[in-house]
């Protein structure tokens, strides 16, 4: 009698159904936008035997890197937001329950709405994400530094959201004192893109987020030893403080990553964890991790999609897909039942 | 799992202990020492600090002085693994682990035991196999843990507890959210841990007459300390339980392991007449009507005296298996003329007993209203002529409405006029 097989077994066939799933959505938006393709054509430029052309271009230079940072950004945000709903206990918290969106957008805001960079903007490309990371890692060392002191991870959840209240407050300043022609700019920042990405950015989220993912499975074992509480963790062994530190570093740095170049984008970190523990009936994390990376990839490619196809040639915005999309099927998964944790 | 039962040895010693929460000192000076296989109680009114205690214990709360020894190690000296090899804790927090089935929860316990993964090896599961057995819940493990009722996520938590293969458990009230029938079967469970597997178990209860029942040690916890440590016998007796709790509206009998809540003696006084047990039922429900409660003759050892005595009766006691001595027999005599009703028990007519069934007759001769719990013929044989004065009720709950009309007639006229039901 081992009914841990019948999970393990079950795993076995959702993880790769979610993996050939995931294959389908990227080949799909790599095939999806404005200027028509045909599928012999971008499997002919994926593998770099099509003459160069436009087509080229888009491909290499504007489909690849969103495609790909979708997946990737969506996968990294689905585990942040699994990350801190295990470790606070609590189903509502998202990756940017403890301000790191709130300090990426008040730098960004700085950055977009004030004359404080009038000067920087030709010199440096990448003021804006570098801006919101600068701001994401702020709010997080400041998160890191209250964990490092408080005994309960209530008061660092409080400590959290109040952090994201003050840098709301001094960018809503930033807001109303700004002109109108920026702050449309700014508004759009704030609803997240996977638009845009250079190659550069790519490689810089994908290298760091790829080396913070196989650390969180590594704290596998210490967060499956959290399903049942900070103290009980505590008895069986897990050295708490140095846990805590641990995972609100990767949860944090996983979000700020993202966010740096997608800007917040909603919802996913929150809704996808629930998924992922529907579809694989288990909160054991160490199957729980991939399949909420996997489902965080697809759903954020398909949103990624979606925004740019609705109202084509016109993006919209991406929060508002993820949240159009994610919301009713959380809801309608909860209703199901088994949703509880 | 180690089973070296008769060889005892010390598995943990707690010296000059100071507790409580950052610059709060809740106990002070608190010092005792356990060995395996035991079953240690903490005994103590809400506020005490017995939760304090065990969170200390825990290694869940930083020592404000004194130290821990377990299996002869400083506590400070040992790693949490290690500790969580040795020690296994059950906390009051609510479990919500989610999709979890119950042998998944029973796993967690492996924690300090299992690789960088987690990973279960044969022997893991073995463990936890044995662990679901020892609580007797092996057809739950795979169902989900949130679906229980508090009783089977008990079991499930106490296996949990063993799945970590420890030498010593702490309970902080294990029974407390617990029906009759699981607070019965988990004190049992953490029982044979100690005798079979030689667990040494603490546990902070909250019912007297259960810790003196399990215990083999008892520490009394109040007013900032230890108030009292040994075997249930010697520190539990009806003082130190009324200090301790502080008690006022009720008494601790140690005879008979009960609390007895202390009556309002309103009405009356009820002069019962007891032999053979036969009293208890009627001794009971007279003393929560508020009865004041007269009892004679008693003989020493019978049931009926102790329970008079723990709820505060004024009782003639005779000696066991005796007929009483004349005093007795004039202290009755004074009960009855003080009497306003006269209860007879239906004891069995003995030797021993037949001056409390001359009692009976006095009773009769002085006019004093007899209510009898014996059957009829019985009661005709018995008393004679006289008997047809008698009330005779086919239990305590007739007794007990036709004495409230005897003391409250127009109570049972108003119950009449409107068809009340006279209970």
């Amino acid at each position: 009698m081992d009914p841990t097989q019948a999970k393990a077994r079950r795993g076995a066939v959702v993880l790769p159904l979610l993996g050939l799933a995931l294959v389908a959505v990227f080949w799909a938006s790599l095939n999806l936008g404005s200027v028509a393709s045909s599928a012999g054509e971008i499997w002919r430029i994926l593998w770099g035997q099509a003459a160069p052309g436009s087509l080229e271009f888009i491909v290499n230079n504007i489909r690849l890197p969103r495609s790909l940072a979708a997946l990737g950004g969506g996968a990294m945000l689905a585990v942040s937001g699994l990350l801190l709903q295990v470790y606070f206990r609590n189903p509502i918290v998202g990756p940017f329950v403890l301000g790191i969106s709130s300090g990426a957008t008040l730098m960004v805001s700085a950055v977009m709405l004030t004359t404080l960079t009038v000067g920087l903007v030709g010199v440096m490309p990448y003021l804006t994400p570098v801006a919101a990371f600068v701001g994401a890692l702020g709010a997080m060392s400041l998160v890191l530094a209250i964990a490092s002191r408080v005994k309960r991870g209530v008061t660092l959840l409080i400590a959290g959201i109040m952090i994201g209240y003050l840098s709301s407050a001094v960018t809503s300043l930033l807001i109303a004192f700004a002109e109108a022609e920026r702050l449309k700019g700014f508004n759009l920042w704030q609803l997240g893109s996977f638009s845009g990405y250079t190659w550069h950015e790519l490689a810089v989220m994908m290298s760091v987020g790829s080396a913070l993912l196989v650390l969180v499975y590594g704290l596998s074992k210490q967060l499956n030893a959290f399903l049942l509480g900070e103290n009980y963790a505590a008895t069986m062994g897990v050295h708490v403080r140095r846990f805590r530190m641990a995972l609100i570093f990767t949860a944090c740095g996983l979000s700020s990553l993202v966010t740096a170049t997608a800007g917040p984008v909603a919802f996913v970190g929150l809704a996808v964890p629930h998924m992922a523990r529907l579809a694989m009936g288990t909160s054991d994390n160490k199957l729980l991790i991939p399949a909420t990376a996997l489902i965080g990839a697809l759903v954020c490619g398909f949103c990624d999609i979606v925004a740019r196809m609705i109202f084509a040639p016109v993006e919209a915005p991406l929060s508002a897909i993820t949240s159009f999309f994610g919301a009713p099927v959380v809801i309608a998964l909860l209703l199901k039942g088994r949703g509880r944790q | 799992m180690r089973e070296h039962p008769g060889q005892r040895h010390e598995i943990l010693r707690v010296e000059d202990l100071a507790v409580g929460y950052g610059g709060r000192l809740v106990l002070r000076g608190v010092s005792f020492c356990l060995n395996s296989g035991r079953f240690l109680t903490l005994l103590g009114p809400n506020g005490a600090g017995k939760t304090t205690l065990l969170r200390s214990l825990a290694g869940l709360l930083p020592l404000l002085g004194g130290n821990i020894q377990i299996d002869g190690r400083d506590l400070s000296q040992i790693s949490q693994v290690e500790l969580a090899k040795a020690q296994a804790v059950v906390l009051t927090d609510r479990l919500s682990p989610g999709l979890l089935t119950a042998y998944e929860v029973v796993a967690l316990g492996r924690h300090p035991h299992t690789g960088f993964f987690g990973k279960l090896s044969p022997g893991d599961h073995q463990a936890v196999e044995r662990a679901l057995a020892m609580v007797g819940a092996e057809d739950l493990a795979s169902r989900y843990f949130e679906r229980f009722s508090d009783g089977e996520k008990q079991k499930i938590v106490l296996a949990r507890a063993l799945a970590q293969e420890p030498r010593l458990i702490l309970l902080d009230e294990p029974t407390v959210h617990l029906d009759l029938k699981h607070r019965l079967e988990v004190m049992s469970i953490l029982r044979s841990l100690c005798r079979q597997m030689d667990i040494a178990v603490v546990a902070s209860l909250h019912d007297v007459d259960i810790a003196s029942r399990v215990s083999d040690q008892v520490a009394l916890i109040a007013e900032g300390g230890l108030a009292g440590f040994g075997p249930p016998e010697r520190v539990l007796d009806d003082q130190a339980v009324a200090r301790l709790y502080q008690l006022e509206h009720a008494r601790y009998d140690s005879r008979l392991g009960v609390m007895e809540l202390n009556g309002g003696q309103r009405h009356g006084p009820v002069l019962v007449v007891p032999g053979g047990g036969a009293a208890s039922g009627v001794l009971r429900l007279l003393h929560k009507r508020d009865y004041a409660l007269m009892v004679g003759a008693a003989h020493q050892g019978d049931i009926d005296t102790h329970l008079a005595q723990a709820l505060g009766a004024e009782v003639a006691e005779a000696p066991a298996f005796a007929r009483p001595t004349p005093a007795v027999l004039d202290r009755c005599r004074d009960m009855l003329s003080r009497a306003a009703a006269v209860v007879d028990s239906g004891f069995p007519l003995g030797s021993a007993n037949q001056d409390n069934a001359a009692l009976l007759g006095q009773a009769l001769q002085q006019g004093k209203t007899v209510f009898s719990l014996r059957p009829p013929k019985e009661g005709r044989r018995l008393l004679g002529r006289e008997s047809q004065e008698v009330i005779y009720c086919r239990d305590e709950t007739e007794l007990a409405a036709r004495l409230s009309e005897h003391f409250h007639p127009s109570v049972r006229n108003l119950a009449a006029g409107v068809g009340l039901c006279r209970d």
